[in-house]
């Protein structure tokens, strides 16, 4: 039968120490399938953006997505389709180097450190690594209309409570 | 967050006087640096149930106190008795209330403004008066209140309101001597002023309302400064001796056993009884098999300490016992559970097999990747009613089928404990003999054992090999039961509280008994005093003979 192994024990880990104890305005929990089941390996998370940034106010919805190898391989992570942000990909899958199995990527990472790491990346575009070309090429050549651009999303994404 | 406190210092080795109040951890790593400069130590004040002390705090260890810790508490048979004790609900419930009358009588109500409060007390009032009056408000007028709402009552004892002129209809007259007396070194006491000498008396009602009225008399009368910022202090003599009186008054009124003085200080001021002795034996036990440990000698004995010593020996000590294959956190092995799948909805295997069987308060339920339960305060109202339909729901329409071959993990939320149930259907259940038309295989059901007494522990004869072979102790059954150092009350053997007693195991009871680690096992009545106390979860529902 499916869905044995590593990846769900290390699932339900995670599950139990997310419930435990989460930063603050976060959220992150198994995908409520249509049916009413609750997938483990699809996570539904929120990401507010830092106080003090003009990410401020905005609460990011993210997908992450693991794979039956992990956590030897990371989830794939991703915003919705077209998010605004120098290192994320038009798809909307995010660009981060603990992110990538070849470079910083970790088994010991835990979904917390993904989150939060995710949210230092909002306000701290890596412009060395670009995945889109709308948000790069703003970031570098025209930052006022980044920040209007980045303020504007923020308002895209209100508190869903 | 532990300090040092002056009833410490008999028991506890490291302290001095000077100490008091100073942290425990760097207190004791000083003590320790003292005689052995050259160690590292790192002490951590702090709260144990703080976050950052986790399962990954302990895991960088390579010897935990917690695992000798429980069999510290457990051969401690006094720390026992008087845990025992302080669960004690109804009369620690009625001594909080009575802390709250000691508050809330001597300085909310005190220091307040308001003239019309029944506590104040007017100028043409003596002592005597004055205390009568707060005793008839607090336990005759107030009870009559709370009686007045008959709802409360239907299914209980109804408390009987109590009048100081009803059990004490004459005036209080000075007593022996020393009642008034100004002499500022001594510090007030109403049993002193009574003349009760005994602590561990257990006063008539009679006695406690006099108590009563003198403690609060002296209140007023020799310590009136204080009256406006007083807090119940267990070493306070007046202040325990008001609380006594009190909540034995009120305890009369609920009918509830009155307590000494003695037994009333250690239920308020928490206070464990302990001695010396009992502490170093113990913790050099702990000490030699923490040696062993971290020497991964193997040779580990677990020890009892008896409370009659045999043949002048006070130690005994024997191996561990073997993991218990049928326990499911020692041995790993996956459970099987019969259940018809078409019938049995998922709330019937909560109830039934994971809260009673496996004992499991906080359970996660996946079947493979799909959570189908969860339980706590901290879910989602979605999440609630998602898990609500859920447990409404059989088993195999459940949103991931669970059907015949299905492996279920459950976890719980606050332990670290998992297992996997691996699920057979079955049609068709013995009404008699499995009225839960679920059956539970691989789990501890107290396996009928009688023929097998040498191998079902460890610890035979041939076993403890620091002591002459016992053959005594092969014929018998042993009465198994906590141990007292008899502390408590010299003289006579300290009675076990209630809590052992409505523990002994029946061992034909249900599995769902299994799972209470603090059991205590009655074997045949013997007169053979051999003492143990089983904590360490394992083996609890096995008939033992040594």
């Amino acid at each position: 039968m499916s869905g044995g192994g590593i990846a769900r024990g290390r699932l339900a880990e995670e599950r139990k120490s997310w419930r435990k104890n989460h930063p603050h305005g976060f959220v992150a929990r198994p995908d409520n399938a249509p049916d009413g089941s609750l997938d483990l390996m699809v996570w539904k998370c929120i990401i507010p953006g830092k106080p003090g940034t003009d990410w401020e106010g905005g609460f990011f919805p993210l997908t992450l997505h693991f794979s039956e190898d992990y956590p030897s391989k990371p989830p794939k992570c991703k915003f919705p389709q077209g998010f605004f942000h120098p290192n994320v990909y038009p798809s909307g899958t995010v660009c981060l180097s603990i992110l990538n199995e070849d470079y910083g990527w970790r088994p010991a990472i835990t979904v917390k450190q993904i989150l939060v790491g995710i949210q230092d990346l909002l306000d701290q575009p890596n412009p060395a690594d670009p995945a889109q070309t709308d948000g790069y090429q703003l970031f570098v050549q025209d930052p006022t209309e980044y920040r209007r651009r980045v303020r504007q999303q923020s308002k895209l994404y209100p508190p869903t409570l | 967050m532990d300090t040092i406190e002056v009833s410490n210092l008999n028991r506890q080795f490291l302290f001095r006087q000077s100490h008091v109040g100073q942290s425990k951890a760097k207190v004791a790593r000083d003590a320790v640096l003292r005689f052995r400069p050259h160690i590292s130590i790192t002490p951590y004040h702090a709260n144990v149930k703080d976050s950052d002390f986790n399962v990954n705090f302990f895991k960088q260890f390579n010897w935990n106190y917690w695992v000798p810790r429980t069999g510290y508490s457990a051969c401690e048979g006094e720390k026992q008795s008087a845990m025992s004790v302080s669960l004690n609900l109804p009369q620690r419930r009625i001594l909080s209330a009575q802390l709250q009358v000691l508050h809330r009588s001597l300085f909310t109500v005190f220091s307040s403004e308001n003239k019309n409060n029944v506590f104040e007390r007017s100028d043409d009032e003596d002592w005597e008066q004055y205390g009568r009056r707060i005793y008839d408000h607090v336990f005759g007028y107030n009870i009559e209140l709370a009686l007045s709402d008959e709802e409360t009552w239907k299914n209980r004892t109804k408390p009987r309101p109590m009048y100081s002129r009803d059990v004490l209809p004459d005036k209080m007259t000075q007593q022996n001597g020393n009642a008034d007396k100004t002499d500022d070194l001594s510090p007030a006491s109403a049993m002193a002023s009574l003349g009760l000498k005994n602590p561990q008396d257990i006063w008539c009602l009679m006695e406690n309302t006099r108590v009563f009225l003198e403690a609060l008399k002296l209140f007023f009368t020799s310590r009136k400064k204080e009256i406006g910022n007083l807090s119940f202090d267990k070493d306070d003599q007046l202040a325990v001796e008001f609380v006594t009186a009190a909540a034995n008054i009120r305890a009369a009124s609920f009918n509830i056993p009155l307590h000494s003085l003695f037994e009333a200080k250690g239920i308020a001021g928490n206070i464990v009884h302990a001695v010396a002795t009992t502490n170093a034996i113990v913790a050099g036990l702990i000490v030699i098999e923490a040696i062993k440990v971290l020497k991964k000698d193997g040779c580990y004995r677990m020890t009892y300490c008896l409370e009659h010593p045999s043949k002048k020996m006070l130690l005994m000590p024997v191996e561990p016992f073997e993991p218990n294959k049928s326990c499911c956190v020692c041995s790993q092995t996956p459970l099987s559970l019969e259940i018809n799948t078409h019938r049995s909805k998922l709330r019937d295997f909560v109830e039934k097999i994971v809260k009673a069987k496996l004992g499991m308060n906080s359970p996660l339920i996946m079947c493979g990747l799909a959570l189908l339960y969860e339980v706590g305060d901290d879910l989602e109202k979605d999440m609630i009613e998602n898990y609500t339909a859920n447990l409404e729901k059989v088993l195999s329409e459940l949103p991931s089928p669970v059907t015949g071959g299905t492996m279920l993990t459950v976890e719980d939320l606050q332990q670290e404990f998992t297992c996997n149930i691996y699920i057979k259907h079955r049609e068709e259940f013995d009404e008699e003999k499995e009225p839960d038309e679920m059956v539970l295989s691989g789990w501890t059901q107290a396996p009928p054992e009688k023929k097998d007494d040498k191998t079902s522990i460890g610890n035979g004869a041939s076993t403890s090999k620091s002591l002459p072979t016992e053959p005594m102790y092969a014929q018998k059954d042993i009465e198994v039961k906590e141990i007292s150092d008899g502390t408590a009350s010299p003289g006579k053997k300290r009675k076990l509280p209630e809590f052992s007693e409505g523990c002994t195991l029946d061992h034909s009871n249900d599995a769902d008994e299994t799972m209470n680690h603090k059991k205590i096992q009655k074997l045949d009545d013997d007169d053979d005093d051999l003492v143990m106390l089983d904590h360490w979860g394992k083996d609890t529902s096995k008939k033992q003979r040594l």
